[in-house]
């Protein structure tokens, strides 16, 4: 006889079967789904994910490549007598002066700080520097070249969706790890590789005869390669399309697109360039106002340099404050009382005694002027006259041309370094343009070295300047006719009136002199050459 | 005992009524299978789509960031490409020039081929004569009035879409790598996404030395479709400076 107990018991086991049943189908289609949800899932996420790590493993090797320009921009300014702390030579040994080898260094785990996203974990791997080629000019500066190598890591050693991945990414998927080798060439940028290039401000002269172009001195006729010049002088026959001008001047945040050189109608034949301004969903370029004159396929807005003030070599300075573009110099100063023929009456010289015959590369002389009246100089032939002569002038107050002696001159041969330590006024005057000298604009090199905020370079009428100046701090006013022949960068640049022809002259405004791209010291290293070694053998 | 002879069979009523419930069940089922179904077929090309769609944004900007010349290629003229956008197609293709850095352009995936080793390596110095780094007037050009590295050469790289062959009609994207110069050689090509009938690739040319790569596709599902495709984009900047 059967219970009660029993009863229900036996209707419940019943019922438990058909309660298993349908708990394993549904159990069996949520398997299904989840494990069909897994199948598509997992391939999409190792896709994205190593789509992500491709990118990172990237952004290490970039970030290798600044690791190794950071050590060259602090080689300057002589790269060749640089320690290179913290890298060696490939056995170990440390780097000596002058060597072209590679240099290697890997650096600290932390010089990453954002370790990427999710577990890629990228890693600078190693980075290499060696000399690629030397510069043709005198001071056979290195170019050089960076190989840096970025790692990132994969989350397994399975293929995502597609074999495609594999071809593009390089994955090495036993160990793991993504890796990308960029290699980039950095070179000397020299102080004057434009006709005019400003911190700030940039108004050009108006009217149709103000003019920036270039020419080449190095070069007697114009050919396809390059630019000529009779006699090494200018030559508007001769003459080219590379008057090159730039403004490291920025908008406002607020404002991010607008004008940042005012052209005034000025005809400009070369590039154009700023430091942003110019809207890319516009076809019109808002960063140069008045541009009617200038080819707008040669408006820019990616120029991007940090313009930091020339030393004064009587007071050496720190390093991250100003460039510098001599040897400091020691005391006494050494006078050549031949520098200047006849010299100008108001200058003392700071110790009044003769340097004699025995003297040596570079003639280092301080002029104290009496005054600001002090006008112009010229500097001794060498002899014999085809020799080379190198001469600082370090000018300790205002340089005012004008008086007996209205002019610089400075003839064939001679190499000038002239540092001014405040403000300039050339006036009408000419300089380095006298038949007597040589009109090469590299042989004159003029730095303004104040450090006051209201330094200032001026002209006016219709002088001619052949030579070149630095003074990223300095405000320029050369107004009236002034004709620059070689290259100037300022901290502003405006001019007032002028735009005629100047007389005997070659037309007001820039005529910048090609041959001014390896002239001078080195303002920085810049990255002219940018490829990613894409079929290198896997790491 | 009755009791229990009643319980272990059903009425009609009964049976009716969990065949009802039955067939609801099994039809919310299957139309939840059917829906599961599509979705998943949906969500694959989804992915597949997405998937190709970055992997073309990715190899084309790898070869920007390297080029010197971008180009549009159309009917087989090519022209320096600054401004304006197009779509790719067989006809209207993207040319990137790149430095001809390596030995070799001809494919060996032997370790350390002329294909795998850059033209400057330091092996190519000649040691016997104690040179320490190549000439200047080798390694340098001028473009203008500023120097740049010098190469021999360029490699030009196109890409456009187009059938697999003649006998598969499968749209697909290429990559295709030339030995530049007055009569190009084909030395390479690598099909870089396939089944890339909806998919659309294009570029505009923001500035001189920027460009936006943007992809999109468009899922299966017409109602997906009215809402448009899925976009990637992509700003790559030239880091090279342009000589056209």
């Amino acid at each position: 006889m059967q219970t009660a107990r029993s009863k229900a018991s036996a209707t419940n086991a019943g019922e438990m079967g058909s309660a298993i049943i349908a708990a394993l189908v549904v159990i069996g289609i949520l398997a299904l789904m989840a494990a069909t949800f897994f199948l598509r899932a997992m391939p999409a996420y190792r896709t994205t994910y190593q789509a992500s790590a491709w990118q990172e493993a990237r952004l290490a090797a970039d970030a290798g490549i600044d690791y190794g320009m950071a050590a060259i921009q602090n080689s300057l300014p002589q790269p060749d007598s640089y320690t290179w702390p913290n890298w060696t030579l490939s056995d170990g040994s440390p780097i000596f002066s002058r060597t072209d080898e590679p240099r290697l260094s890997t650096p600290p785990s932390t010089t990453l700080i954002h370790l990427g996203d999710g577990n890629a974990r990228p890693a600078i791997v190693k980075v290499a520097i060696d000399v690629l080629t030397r510069d043709d000019n005198v001071s056979r500066n290195p170019w050089f070249r960076i190989r840096a190598t970025g790692s990132a890591a994969l989350p397994s050693s399975q293929l995502s969706l597609n074999k495609r991945d594999l071809f593009l990414r390089r994955m090495n998927l036993k160990q793991k790890r993504i890796t990308r080798t960029v290699e980039v060439v950095a070179r000397p940028l020299y102080l004057w590789e434009y006709a005019l290039k400003t911190k700030g401000q940039m108004v050009l002269g108006g009217g149709s005869t103000w003019v920036t172009d270039s020419y080449d001195s190095r070069y007697s006729t114009l050919t396809a390669s390059h630019r000529g010049s009779t006699n090494g002088m200018y030559d508007a026959t001769k003459a080219g399309a590379f008057g090159n001008i730039a403004s490291n001047l920025q908008r406002p945040a607020n404002s991010p697109f607008g004008p940042l050189i005012d052209a005034e109608g000025a005809l400009v034949r070369g590039e154009v360039q700023t430091h942003g301004g110019d809207n890319p969903d516009t076809a019109v370029h808002e960063n140069v106002e008045e541009s009617s004159q200038i080819d707008q396929s040669r408006i820019t807005n990616e120029f991007e340099e940090t313009l930091i003030p020339p030393e004064n070599p009587t007071q050496p300075g720190d390093p991250t404050q100003v460039r510098r573009m001599t040897a400091p110099w020691g005391t006494p100063d050494l006078t050549n009382p031949n520098i200047a023929i006849p010299l100008p009456s108001s200058f003392t010289r700071a110790d009044g005694s003769s340097a004699g015959t025995s003297v040596t590369n570079p003639v280092r002389i301080k002029l104290a002027p009496t005054g600001n009246s002090q006008g112009g100089f010229s500097v001794a032939p060498p002899s014999p006259l085809t020799a080379s002569r190198f001469v600082e002038i370090y000018i300790n107050a205002n340089l005012i041309l004008g008086g007996s002696i209205g002019s610089i001159q400075v003839p064939p041969n001679v190499h000038a370094k002239i540092f001014v330590n405040g403000n300039l006024d050339f006036k009408n005057q000419d300089i380095n343009y006298s038949s007597s000298s040589s009109r090469i604009p590299g042989n004159v090199q003029i730095y303004g070295v104040s450090t006051s905020p209201a330094a200032r370079v001026d002209s006016s009428g219709n002088g001619h300047l052949v030579t070149v100046f630095y003074g990223p701090q300095y405000a320029g006013h050369l107004d009236g006719n002034t004709e620059i022949i070689g290259g100037f960068v300022l901290n502003t640049y405006d001019i007032a009136g002028g735009g005629g022809s100047g007389g005997d002259s070659v037309g007001a405004g820039f005529h910048y002199d090609e041959a001014l791209g390896v002239v001078g010291p080195i303002q920085a290293y810049k990255v002219v050459g940018y490829f990613e070694d894409t079929r290198k053998d896997l790491d | 005992m009755k009791l229990s002879r009643t319980r272990a069979a059903q009425t009609l009523v009964e049976v009716s009524c969990a065949m009802a419930v039955t067939m609801v069940v099994l039809a919310g089922a299957m139309t939840g299978l059917i829906a599961l179904q599509k979705s998943l077929a949906d969500s694959t090309q989804y992915a597949a789509g997405f998937n190709d769609g970055t992997r073309l944004v990715d190899s084309i900007s790898q070869d920007l960031r390297n080029a010197i010349r971008v180009s549009r290629r159309t009917s087989g003229i090519a022209t320096p490409f600054k401004t304006d956008f197009f779509a790719i197609t067989e006809t209207d293709q993207l040319v990137v020039v790149v430095p001809d850095y390596y030995e070799s352009n001809a494919p060996d995936n032997a370790s350390g081929s002329p294909y795998k080793t850059p033209r400057y390596s330091r092996s190519n110095l000649d040691s016997s004569t104690g040179v320490t780094s190549f000439p200047y007037t080798d390694v340098v050009a001028v473009v203008g009035s500023m120097r740049v590295p010098n190469y021999s050469g360029e490699l030009e790289i196109r890409y456009l879409k187009r059938s697999r062959s003649v006998q598969d009609p499968t749209i697909c994207y290429f990559r295709q790598e030339y030995d530049g110069g007055a009569t190009p050689v084909l030395r390479s090509e690598m099909e870089i996404a396939e089944k890339a009938d909806s998919t659309r690739l294009t570029i505009t040319a923001l500035t001189r030395s920027h460009f936006r790569v943007v992809t999109s596709f468009s899922p299966r599902r017409l109602g997906e479709a009215r809402r448009g495709g899925t976009l990637q984009a992509s700003v790559v900047k030239l880091s090279n400076t342009r000589r056209d």
